[in-house]
């Protein structure tokens, strides 16, 4: 077996793992498109100082602060996972973080942002709706300014085995785009 | 030996054996042993360049024009991109490997479109699902999956690539609990290209791509080290990795161009504007207390990494120092002196006036070595930036200190005349010689 044989056979091989990594995450996402569990994320407003980085519309979730008892202590960038539910509203709650995934129902895997006395907030892993260049900065001031004003805004978001994927964001009822 | 080299030497003969210095007999042995010169190398440069520059133009033009979003596409077409513009690149690198493995354009091209072609590809996938993340994450996979294209292809472009990428990576990526995984991440990035750094090195130190990869991992090793360097330890890291460099790139021939001795050169200018800066007595103040400069595992890591960039250029410095070479031993040797300077300062809180002179002192010396060797040598080049790092030195001292105009004006009259007198001397001096 000569060098160039060598060669073309490690190529083979390292063609393959390079076309799988796209490949999972696409069939991944799909997955949970497909059979994931239907949850609607109640938006929160958003910074006005987080202004449209790249063309997207950055958006900011009421459930991502979570109530904790007195002396539960997390440290930020800390890997955790929280339980989904449903409240009467309508709309998602997340549970009291741990660090080992729930054995049973929907859940998130996410990191904390933040924790202090009896709150801790954790990063929400579907934070980025994308949109066309030409029509994101519209639409993001949109729905900066309706979300201030209280108009109901929510996301639509499955989730599988601890894996999100964004479906639709509603505003006034109305998707987003 | 190099085309250039051979050209140069064989137009020496005649005049060597002209003046009786050779015989004929030894002037055709000498052509004989050489052989021909190789072909001008000048037009594969070029077509190497830029089939490279076009690749990666390609890439990045793919990479923004997918950022538009186009609403019109459907999710499956958005994947079938994904998918094609990964085929398409692993196409080229094939054609290179297989059909084109001499070609230094070919496997330049494809090692430069491939990695952007990943790198676009999950991009694309990203903004297809909304997939939330610092940008930090995508890179971090493309370096993985490019490293071995870079080996494989034997693609210069596509190290360098995956050396700019991995800076990025290095800089983007959000600050988690534990640092170290994070240095830990880099170390291994550069533990995967060193093989690769070295048989260049080695094997190919004339090729033109050589120095080129050079400059982009040298470059990029000064970037990176803003992130640690803002934690603690900001001057001896800074001043350790530069004398590594300029350690390192040392071994060099000293008649290539500057170019050609990236390390060297970055190590060099780099050392002389830590050393400038280091002379301010504002770089010494407000350190803090040693014990709160290391107080978490990756500050103390970060320690330890400057512990290492001091001690290796330090082992060249003093070897250097014993053999005579008092220039490049005092500049291989400045990060002891910073480290000593900063212990100090954050140990004992001692006027941030002592390491700020002490420096300066040790600036002075070194820059006076460097003249004095250069001198000596009949280098003007060398003898030059010796006289120029005591130029900075006194310069920017003259604006701390309070003197008039007259005598600050006196003064730089003086300095010039002394850059202007050096030269004549020396320019005169080689003229002597030749003729």
């Amino acid at each position: 077996m000569n060098a160039t044989m060598i060669r073309g056979g490690l190529l083979g091989v390292l063609f393959l793992v390079q076309l799988a990594t796209p490949a999972a995450m696409l069939l991944r996402q799909e997955m949970v498109l497909e059979r994931g569990e239907l949850y609607r994320f109640a938006c929160a407003p958003v910074d006005p100082a987080d202004v449209l980085r790249g063309r997207y519309v950055a958006l900011g979730f009421e459930a991502s602060s979570i109530d904790v008892p007195d002396g539960a202590s997390f440290r930020r960038g800390e890997t955790v996972y929280v339980r989904v539910t449903t409240g009467d509203d309508g709309y998602a709650v997340l549970s009291e973080p741990t660090t080992a995934a729930p054995e049973e129902g929907a859940y998130l895997r996410t990191t904390v942002r933040w924790g202090g006395g009896n709150e801790v907030r954790v990063r929400i892993p579907f934070d980025r709706y994308y949109l066309e260049e030409s029509i994101a900065p519209e639409i993001e001031r949109r729905y900066r300014d309706e979300v201030r004003d209280g108009v109901e805004a929510y996301a639509e978001v499955r989730i599988l085995n601890g894996r999100p994927a964004l479906e639709a964001v509603y505003l006034d009822g109305k998707p987003l785009h | 030996m190099n085309a250039r080299r051979i050209r140069w030497l064989y137009g020496e003969l005649p005049g060597l054996v002209e003046r009786g210095v050779l015989g004929p007999e030894a002037a055709d042995a000498v052509r004989g042993h050489y052989g021909p010169v190789p072909e001008v190398s000048g037009r594969r440069i070029l077509l190497v360049t830029f089939g490279a520059l076009g690749a990666l133009l390609i890439g990045a033009g793919i990479i923004l024009v997918l950022g538009h979003n186009w609403e019109d596409i459907s999710r499956a077409t958005r994947a079938a991109l994904c998918i094609g513009l990964v085929l398409i690149g692993q196409a080229a690198a094939a054609y290179a490997a297989v059909r084109k493995p001499e070609s230094a354009a070919w496997n330049e091209g494809a090692g430069g479109f491939l990695p952007m072609a990943l790198l676009a590809s999950l991009a694309l996938l990203a903004q297809t699902y909304h997939v939330a993340g610092e940008p930090s994450g995508l890179l971090a996979t493309t370096i993985v999956l490019s490293i071995p294209v870079a080996y494989l292809l034997r693609s210069r472009v596509a190290m360098a690539l995956c050396w700019v990428l991995a800076t990025n990576w290095f800089l983007l990526e959000p600050w988690p609990a534990e640092g170290i995984r994070l240095y830990l991440g880099f170390g291994g990035f550069v533990a995967a290209c060193a093989p690769f750094l070295a048989w260049t090195w080695i094997r190919h130190r004339d090729d033109p791509r050589t120095p080129l990869l050079g400059w982009v991992v040298g470059g990029s090793l000064v970037i990176a080290m803003v992130r640690p360097a803002d934690v603690t330890l900001a001057a001896p890291l800074y001043a350790g990795l530069l004398a590594t460099l300029y350690g390192l790139g040392s071994g060099t021939r000293t008649d290539s161009p500057a170019w050609r001795r990236p390390w060297f050169a970055i190590g060099a200018i780099g050392l002389g504007v830590t050393m400038v800066v280091c002379g301010f007595q504002e770089a010494w103040d407000h350190l803090g207390s040693l014990s709160g400069q290391i107080d978490s595992p990756s500050a103390r890591l970060i320690a330890a990494m400057a512990l290492v960039l001091v001690i290796l250029p330090g082992i060249l410095g003093v070897r250097a120092l014993r053999d005579g070479r008092f220039g490049p031993g005092l500049l291989a040797l400045t990060p002891v002196i910073v480290l000593a300077a900063w212990v100090t300062s954050t140990a004992w809180a001692i006027d941030p006036l002592v390491p700020a002179v002490a420096i300066n002192l040790w600036a002075l010396a070194a820059g006076l070595a460097v003249c004095v060797e250069g001198a000596r040598a009949g280098n003007l080049g060398t003898a030059n930036v010796g006289l120029l790092l005591m130029l900075a030195i006194l310069m920017t001292r003259f604006f701390d200190v309070d003197i008039s105009f007259l005598g600050r004006g006196l003064l730089f009259i003086a300095m010039g005349a002394g850059f202007l007198g050096m030269n004549v001397l020396m320019l005169r001096r080689r003229r002597e010689v030749r003729s």
